[in-house]
Order: C-alpha cells, then sequence, then structure tokens
C-alpha cells in the first residue's frame, strides 16, 4: 500500500491536535495564575474566567483529535501500535489517567466558579491545568521510543524491557521541550484572546501584556530544552540528527533535509521572544497580541514537521537508520483511498463548522462581553 | 492478576462507561422530542427542561470521553490482539465512528451556545436533531464492532471447521489460509506457553502473512453488513435510549413527589417522557424477538445457555415465537457436545491439537457458564415483563383520564421504579451477551488469552483504572448537582 496518504492523513490530524492540546495547556496554567492573582487582585478574576472559557470551547477538538489519531495509527499501523503498547504500558496508563483526570477536573473547576471557597477553586484549577501536562508525559514516550526504540529487544515475538523503556534518554529533554513549548502557546493565545477583550473592557489589557511576555519568555527555557534535545539526538537518533542538520553536517547520511524547518522554528521562536517582551511593555499595540499567535502556532508545525518528516523514509530511528514506514503499514485489507477521503473531508468540513463557531462564541460571546 | 480479574476490569469499565452512554444517547433523543414538543406548544417549561437536559449531556459527554478513551485503550492496550481487528474488520466502522463523533462533539458545542440565540426556534432544534443523529450513528458503530465478535460474519465455514454445530457466517470473505495461520500460531503459543497471542501481531509475521496469502479480508464493509449486528443495533440503542428516558422520568417523579406546589407541572413533564419510554419499551419487546432469533441462529451454545437447555428439549416461548410450535425440540449442550464428539473432520489439527479436541473442550467451557448465563437472563426477562406491565399502565393515564385523577402519586412512583428497572434490564442484557460469548472473545474463533498483553497487569493498574473511573463519575455527578441547582446565566432558565 502506498503510504503518501496515510501519511498525509496523520500529519494533518497530528498537526490539528497538537496545535489544540498546546493551546489548552498553556491557557489551563495561565487561568489558574489568574485566579491566583485573583485572590489579592480582583481584577484578574474577569480574564481569569474568560481564558477558561476560552480552554473549555477549544479542549473538544484537541480531545475529538486525539482519539482520531489513535484510530488512524492503529488503522494505518497496526503493528506498530502493538509494539508501542506492548513497550510504553506504563507510559500510556499515565496519558489515560491524565485524560480522565483533565476532563472531569476541567468540568469541575467551570461548575465550581463561585461556587465553592476561592482557595478550593484554585486546587481543583491546579490539578486541571497539571493534569494535562501529565498526557503529554506519557504520549511523548511515543515519539521518543521511534527516535530511539529503547526497552525493544525483540520484534517476533514482540517483547522488551517496559522499566527500560522508561530511562529513554531522548524522552527527558522532549517531554520539558513540549511542556514549555506548550506554555508559550497558550499564554500568547490567552494574549491575543484579552488583547481582542481589552477593546471594550481596558482593566484585561495588563494581562493580555503579561501572558505574553510569559508567552515570550518560555521561549528561553524552550529553546534551552530544545538544544538539549538536539544535542541527545546526535547520540541517540543520528539518522534524524542528520535530517535537521544535512547542510551543515554533509557527511552523516540522511535522506531528508528538514534543516529549513528547523531553522524557521528557531528564528520563529527569537521573533516570538522579541514581540511578547515588546507586548508586555505596550500591551495597547494588540497588533502584537494577534500576530503572535500564529507566529507560535507556525513555530510547532515547522518543529514538529522537522521532528516528523526528519524520520522519514523510516517510522523507527535505529542509528543511522531505521524501519522503513512501509514495514509496519497495514496490509490486511485494501482501503480503499475514497472511503478515507471522504471520511477526513467529512471530519474537516465539521471541524470548519466548529471553528467558525467557537470564533462567534469566543469573539462576539465572551471576549466583547461586557 | 489473572485473565479473570482483567476480563472483570473491562467489564467494569464498560458499564462505567455505559452510564454516560445512556445519558447521551437516551437524553438526546428525549431532548429532540422535548424540545419539538416545547416549540409545537411554545411551552417554557418544555423549553427549560430542554435546556437542563442539554447541561446534564455536555457534562456526561465530556465524562463519556474520558471513560471512552479509556475504554479505548483498554482494548488496545489490555488486549493488544483486538488491534488485528482495528486493522481489518473493524476499520470501516472505527473510521466513520471518528465522522460521528466529530459531528457530536462540534454540535453539542453548537446545541448548547446557541438556546435562544436564533429568531427561528426550528434552526436551533435541526442542530439538536442532527446532534441526536450523531449520538445514534456513534452507538450503532461502536455496537457493529461488537456484533462482529459475537457472529464473525464473513468468515463462512471457518467457524463451522471447527466446531461442528456452528453456523455458516454469511459469505467467505476473508481469506481461510491468513485466517487458520494466525489461528494455528495462537493456538500453538497457548499449548507451548510461550507467552501472549498479541505478540504476534507484529511486522514480520503479518507481512510474512500478506506475502504469502495477499489480504486478510475483501471486504472492509462486513462488520456493518451482518444480519446480526443490524438486529443489534436497533436491540442495543433501544436498550440505552430506554434506560435514558426513564432516569429523566424518574427525576421528574421525584421531584414530582417532593415539590407538591409545582405536582401538576413535573406530572404533565413526566407523563409526556414516561410515554415515550413506554412506546420505546413494547418496541422492544417486538425487536427482543428478532435478536433473539439472531442468538438462536448464530450462537447455538449462547442460545442453549439462555434456555438453560442441558439437554436438548422445548423452550415454549422460542417455540411459539420462532416456529409457532411450543414444543419445538431446539438443540441443547448434549447435542453440542455430541457433534463435537462425532467431529466429521476427526483428523484435522491446529497447531498440533485436533479440533475435535479443541472443539469437545471449548464446549464444554460453555456449558459451564449455563446457569449463570440462564438465571441472568430469566432475571432480565421478569424486569422486562414488570416493566411492560408498568408502560401499560403509564400509557392507561393518557387513556383512563378520570380513573388516574387524584391517583397521580401511584404514578410517579412507578416512575421511580423504573429509574432503577431500565437500567438494570440493560445490564443485565449486556452480561447475558457478553458472557454468553464465553469461551470465546471472537465467537469460534479467538479467546481472551489469545488476545491479552504481555505485560502483567498490577494493582497500580487496577487502582489507576477504578480510581479514574470512580473520581470522573463522582465528579460528575457532582457537577450535574451544581448546574442543576445553578444553571449557567446565559440559558436564561430562570428559577428551576
Amino acid at each position: 500500500m502506498d503510504v503518501t496518504l496515510p501519511l498525509t492523513i496523520l500529519g494533518l490530524i497530528l498537526l490539528i491536535h497538537l496545535t489544540f492540546v498546546n493551546i489548552n495547556i498553556g491557557l489551563g496554567f495561565y487561568s489558574v495564575i489568574l485566579r491566583w492573582r485573583s485572590l489579592s487582585d480582583i481584577e484578574a478574576a474577569k480574564p481569569a474566567r474568560k481564558v477558561f472559557k476560552f480552554l473549555v470551547a477549544t479542549e473538544v477538538v484537541s480531545g475529538v483529535y486525539g482519539t482520531m489519531i489513535t484510530v488512524v495509527l492503529a488503522g494505518f499501523w497496526p503493528t506498530l501500535v502493538n509494539i508501542a503498547t506492548i513497550i510504553l504500558f506504563i507510559p500510556l496508563l499515565v496519558s489515560i489517567t491524565g485524560i480522565i483526570v483533565r476532563l472531569t477536573s476541567i468540568a469541575a473547576y467551570w461548575y465550581t466558579w463561585d461556587k465553592v471557597d476561592a482557595k478550593i477553586h484554585l486546587a481543583i484549577g491546579l490539578v486541571m491545568a497539571f493534569s494535562g501536562l501529565a498526557i503529554p508525559a506519557g504520549f511523548r514516550y511515543i515519539f521518543a521510543f521511534i527516535d530511539n526504540p529503547a526497552g525493544l529487544t525483540s520484534l517476533n515475538p514482540i517483547s522488551g524491557n517496559t522499566i527500560e523503556a522508561l530511562m529513554n534518554p531522548v524522552y527527558p529533554p522532549l517531554l520539558l521541550h513540549t511542556f514549555f513549548g506548550a506554555l508559550s502557546i497558550g499564554f500568547l493565545a490567552a494574549s491575543a484572546g484579552l488583547a481582542w477583550s481589552s477593546k471594550i473592557d481596558k482593566t484585561v489589557e495588563r494581562w493580555s501584556g503579561c501572558a505574553g511576555l510569559l508567552g515570550g519568555l518560555m521561549i528561553i527555557p524552550q529553546g534551552l530544552t530544545g538544544f538539549w534535545f538536539w544535542s541527545v539526538l546526535s547520540f541517540y537518533s543520528p539518522y534524524l540528527f542528520a535530517s535537521l542538520n544535512k547542510p551543515f553536517l554533509p557527511l552523516q547520511n540522511s535522506l531528508m533535509d528538514v534543516s529549513y524547518f528547523f531553522l524557521g522554528m528557531v528564528l520563529l521562536s527569537i521573533v516570538i521572544l522579541v514581540f511578547g517582551i515588546a507586548h508586555y511593555y505596550q500591551p495597547y499595540r494588540r497588533w502584537t497580541a494577534y500576530i503572535l499567535v500564529p507566529l507560535s502556532i507556525a513555530a510547532l508545525i515547522f518543529g514538529e514537521i522537522a521532528h516528523d518528516i526528519g524520520r522519514l523514509p523510516y517510522m523507527v530511528i535505529v542509528g543511522e537508520a531505521g524501519v522503513p514506514v512501509e514495514i509496519f503499514i497495514n496490509r490486511l485489507i485494501f482501503i480503499e483511498p475514497t472511503l478515507i477521503i471522504s471520511t477526513v473531508s467529512a471530519i474537516l468540513f465539521f471541524t470548519a463548522i466548529f471553528i467558525t463557531l467557537l470564533y462567534l462564541y469566543l469573539i462576539k460571546g465572551i471576549l466583547e462581553e461586557l | 492478576m489473572d485473565l479473570r480479574g482483567i476480563l472483570d476490569l473491562s467489564a467494569l469499565g464498560i458499564y462505567m462507561h455505559s452510564i454516560t452512554v445512556a445519558i447521551v444517547i437516551g437524553f438526546s433523543v428525549t431532548l429532540t422530542i422535548i424540545e419539538f414538543l416545547g416549540i409545537v406548544k411554545r411551552d417554557h417549561n418544555y423549553m427549560k427542561l430542554a435546556k437542563q437536559i442539554s447541561l446534564v449531556i455536555v457534562i456526561a459527554f465530556v465524562y463519556g470521553a474520558a471513560t471512552g478513551t479509556l475504554v479505548e485503550f483498554g482494548l488496545v492496550q489490555v488486549w493488544n490482539g483486538v488491534i488485528l481487528g482495528i486493522g481489518s474488520f473493524f476499520f470501516t466502522p472505527l473510521f466513520l465512528e471518528l465522522v460521528a463523533f466529530t459531528i457530536e462533539a462540534t454540535l453539542l458545542v453548537a446545541l448548547l451556545y446557541t438556546w435562544d440565540k436564533f429568531k427561528n426556534p426550528w434552526i436551533h432544534w435541526m442542530i439538536t436533531i442532527t446532534y441526536t443523529a450523531g449520538a445514534l450513528f456513534s452507538g450503532a458503530l461502536i455496537t457493529s464492532v461488537n456484533s462482529w465478535m459475537q457472529a464473525p460474519w464473513g468468515t463462512g465455514e471457518i467457524v463451522k471447521t471447527i466446531y461442528p454445530w456452528a453456523p455458516v457466517y454469511g459469505p467467505l470473505l476473508v481469506n481461510t489460509d491468513f485466517l487458520l495461520s494466525v489461528k494455528e500460531a495462537l493456538v500453538s503459543m497457548k499449548v507451548s506457553s510461550t507467552g501472549s497471542g498479541a505478540t504476534l501481531i507484529n511486522p514480520t509475521v503479518l507481512n510474512t502473512l500478506t506475502n504469502s496469502y495477499d489480504e486478510l479480508l475483501k471486504d472492509v464493509w462486513v462488520s456493518l453488513t451482518s444480519p446480526y449486528a443490524l438486529t443489534s443495533i436497533i436491540h442495543q440503542l433501544l436498550a440505552t435510549t430506554i434506560v435514558g428516558v426513564y432516569w429523566i422520568a424518574g427525576a421528574l417523579a421525584y421531584n414530582g413527589l417532593r415539590k407538591k406546589e409545582k405536582r401538576e407541572n413535573y406530572l404533565r413533564l413526566f407523563k409526556t417522557i414516561a410515554l415515550v419510554g413506554s412506546i420505546l419499551l413494547i418496541v422492544q419487546g417486538v425487536e427482543g424477538h428478532e435478536q433473539g432469533l439472531m442468538v438462536y441462529i448464530y450462537q447455538p451454545t449462547k442460545f442453549a445457555m439462555i434456555a438453560g437447555l442441558e439437554k436438548s428439549g422445548p423452550y415454549p416461548a422460542a417455540g411459539l415465537t420462532i416456529f409457532g410450535d411450543i414444543n419445538y425440540v431446539f438443540k441443547g449442550f448434549d447435542y453440542l457436545i455430541q457433534v463435537s464428539e462425532n467431529h466429521p473432520n476427526p483428523d484435522l489439527k491446529i497447531g498440533g491439537v485436533p479440533v475435535k479436541e479443541i472443539a469437545l473442550a471449548d464446549t464444554l467451557k460453555a456449558f459451564e457458564k449455563l446457569p449463570l448465563v440462564k438465571t441472568l437472563y430469566e432475571v432480565k426477562i421478569g424486569l422486562a415483563a414488570v416493566s411492560l406491565l408498568i408502560s401499560l399502565i403509564i400509557i392507561s393515564s393518557f387513556v383512563f383520564k378520570k380513573f388516574w385523577r387524584g391517583r397521580e402519586k401511584i404514578l410517579f412512583y412507578f416512575g421511580l421504579a423504573m429509574f432503577f428497572i431500565a437500567p438494570a434490564m440493560a445490564g443485565l442484557g449486556w452480561a447475558v451477551r457478553e458472557i454468553g460469548r464465553k469461551p470465546w472473545t471472537v465467537y469460534g474463533l479467538l479467546y481472551p488469552e489469545e488476545l491479552v498483553t504481555p505485560n502483567p497487569i498490577g494493582i497500580e493498574v487496577v487502582l489507576t483504572i477504578i480510581g479514574g473511573l470512580l473520581l470522573g463519575l463522582l465528579m460528575t455527578f457532582t457537577t450535574i448537582y451544581l448546574v442543576l441547582k445553578k444553571p449557567p446565566r446565559f440559558l436564561k432558565m430562570g428559577e428551576v
């Protein structure tokens, strides 16, 4: 089976999912930060609620697309999913727990607002925010595994050491890089939302500036952990490292060149840092906040493309080569491209409806409300 | 934890998930009807109830998504072997399920936030009915996946080759050599105790098989075209809807009994919803016959279990409805064991084990479940008879209005009873469906031990799953309570 269509669909769904997930994680933390500030500064209460409403509205998309990734992966690459679920049993359990706690605590945080003591509500908010981190904490092991399949000892029959898999050296920098990236994107999304809101309510302007600053500053630890990740790849995933640095390291063997995406991500990150700080000092210039969101999403997409396309034509990197994508592709059935294309088109159509509604809900319903 | 414990844990997960499924599906059907009546009658109370129902659906949907994720991961993580099915027999329904899920998720948000936003209220109702269609579509697709495991449609005579009492499961749409090779490897692994069969779902094995035999499945729509699936979809959706409808009716009955001053209003709403539930129950009674017929045709061991047929003999209820003869003699376990002993292919072996031995051992394992399944089924049928009686009583309140004047409290008590009876019936029905297909996970083809993860399931996993489910359930009901007590202002519901 030709792998182009499955890879395109997986890439598309993954990017939509990751965009919303990252925004949501950051929004959750910013809402809790503002909620905490509201204990001493009542003006922070309103933006805290607005930011959280933003999260609630978008969480659905990330959840739905998360489920899609599981089905797309298991449908197109069943053996890869089987290997991952056996070897990464513990991390996936962490993610599942995270999902349950996250969704239920979002509901609890939403509906207990002003109905329980503020400190109890803040505690629920902390559970909500941190459970958001638990989800990538588990799933990022899959990415670390396909960069460097630690713990796998045999493919037939599948066997491995689940504890050794936890010690994957690629994982810690990848996870931290993800965390700081998520916080950055989410804070910048909050900054843009509050900037729009400040057209009517000037009191939220400074909170937009704070979010811009925090989102911008997160680029610093993200950059440091990114450098850590980059250097770890040179040891444990040399093929991917070579794809990232092909023009600079021509001696290394890689069939892909994703250095432009990699460099693009780095450059965008620098711009985000500068604009984020600038917005803090001049929050009345709303356009800086507006531009930060697409910039941060572009940086995320560039980073993911560099990471995932850089692995091709392999699905799992083993040293300077790997296991090709075709090895894992589903050959149990003939998958009609028309079925896949029509299904994905319907999904995208309803997603477009949702985003339109989200726009109306956010812009007209929340951000401009008095 | 042993296999028994893992099966129990999975059952717990599915049952807890089904609570939210009943709310999401049953409440959405009720919401569609109530909103329709509210618009037609221009009745504020109907609209207020519709808004309340939509709020509960949103909360249940969130929790349902969480527990659904748990069930989904349970499938791919604890029952890894099922991945083989996801890549073949379940591919189409699960892909379509993504569309249904997207429709549900997007329209649910639209539904909640567009109350009173349109000048023409029918526009909102169109969102509601489309959402409901999405929820029912989703339920239908998942039921079709379960149904394939009950009756593996498209496998032709393959099951019959191993179990001589088995029927033919439709036209042969699978690659027999491929499937038997997989079965051969699984049985060999089981016999030699070298580990879980799930570890064989790897690129080396599957690519070797596809290189040798080509694709496993020729028709990707197979799980949606099976007669067993079509009947099950109607049966399961009706059962789920009935539970949801009676939960709303029960809540209204409780309020009607508690709040004397608003009793008239609650009675009106209760009677409308209870009427819907009663009609659905009667329809389910008719449909139950079709489901029973499917079990009789496609699951001989399960039929013998529910009919309590240790020995062949009459089962009057089925004899009358299927053949019009209460004395019709159905085949019991004595017959199933006998034909296994006199296997038509005594020399055939799978994984070095004679099929005769496999057939006999598995038929005896199924026989062991007879007392349990029979008891569960009889209790279920008993409850169904009681609920049918209650349904007729509720319907009578619309016909004999004078008789019921002053006796409304009795109707409320019946509503409260149905609040518990309806889920008990559905739960027992599901237990019969699931336990009745044992000792197989895929009837006649695959055992649970061939699909389970090779990883040990420790106490930490059990605690995580049970803890997560309980925490989620607790938070869900707390949130529902809080939200119904003080609804969001944007819904403009006023005093509740």
